[in-house]
């Protein structure tokens, strides 16, 4: 099976944070939240300090499963479920490969946005 | 056959690298074709998290995510151009921002791949400089991971 096949074989979840559109496996999401109702007890991922941008009023709260265990993250928007089997499957370019940024699988290419998939599981922490 | 014969033979046979000469602030500069696919005049430039300072961001090229490198990492200013450059090296790909008037032309032999820095001046006076793409890609890989 190849790579483009691979990705196009899940539904994901396509939000954005800090003005980039981004995409999350839906098998790693538990629960989208309003900010508001996001459990406090959670442990929590900072996207703008990851993203190194701001994160001005995020509305939706996602829960998800890293590494087994529940994290809660904010995020700014919310786009119902996709599947994007339609879109182009690109490979992260290794010449922009960094250790920060191992986290970005590679983007789906829409023919209007560059959707970055981001995978939790492969953050440095 | 005459000394002025001679002299044309000898000129016509002294070794030429062609050259694709563009400008980019006050700067011109040559490349190699030898790393050139081809000069898009519109490509949508994405931004994308966490691309790092040597990038402006990528654009889609034939199913290939290819970065844009930002003028600023090689000269400290902040430059753009209309067209980009795509080169390649070592199956990895990479964009430049170049102005409209990209031209090829002739020089004499040179290497341009052993200079210390990411130029070899070639005719500093008129302003004129080799971009080391080698260098530059093996640098981008070295800074990475």
């Amino acid at each position: 099976m190849g790579e483009t096949d691979k990705k196009a074989e899940e539904n994901y979840l396509v939000f954005e944070a800090g003005g980039y559109p981004l995409a999350i496996r839906i098998s790693q999401v538990r629960k989208v939240l309003t900010a508001a109702d996001q459990d406090p007890n959670l442990e929590k991922i900072d996207l703008g300090k990851i993203l190194h941008c701001p994160l001005p009023n995020p509305a939706f709260g996602l829960e998800l499963v890293v590494k087994n265990r529940i994290k809660s993250v904010l995020v700014n928007r919310v786009e119902p479920i996709k599947d994007l089997r339609l879109a182009v499957w690109l490979s992260f370019p290794e010449l922009m490969r960094r250790k920060n940024n191992r986290l970005i699988e590679g983007f789906f290419f829409d023919g209007a946005r560059m959707i970055s998939l981001i995978n939790f599981e492969l953050a440095d922490n | 056959m005459t000394a002025d014969t001679l002299r044309e033979m000898s000129t016509d046979q002294e070794p030429k690298i062609r050259l694709l000469v563009f400008s980019i602030g006050d700067r011109k500069v040559a490349i190699s074709l030898d790393y050139m696919v081809k000069i898009l005049e519109k490509a949508e430039l994405f931004k994308i998290p966490l691309a790092g300072r040597e990038f402006k961001g990528i654009i889609y090229y034939n199913e290939l995510a290819v970065p844009v490198l930002d003028w600023e990492f090689l000269t400290g200013k902040k430059l753009s151009g209309k067209n980009l450059l795509l080169l390649e090296h070592e199956q990895e790909m990479l964009a430049l921002e170049i102005d409209e008037r990209a031209r090829v032309e002739e020089h004499p032999l040179m290497d341009l791949t052993g200079a210390e820095g990411f130029w070899v001046d070639m005719a500093p006076e008129k302003g004129l400089f080799a971009l080391n793409v080698k260098k530059l890609f093996q640098s981008l890989k070295k800074n990475g991971v």
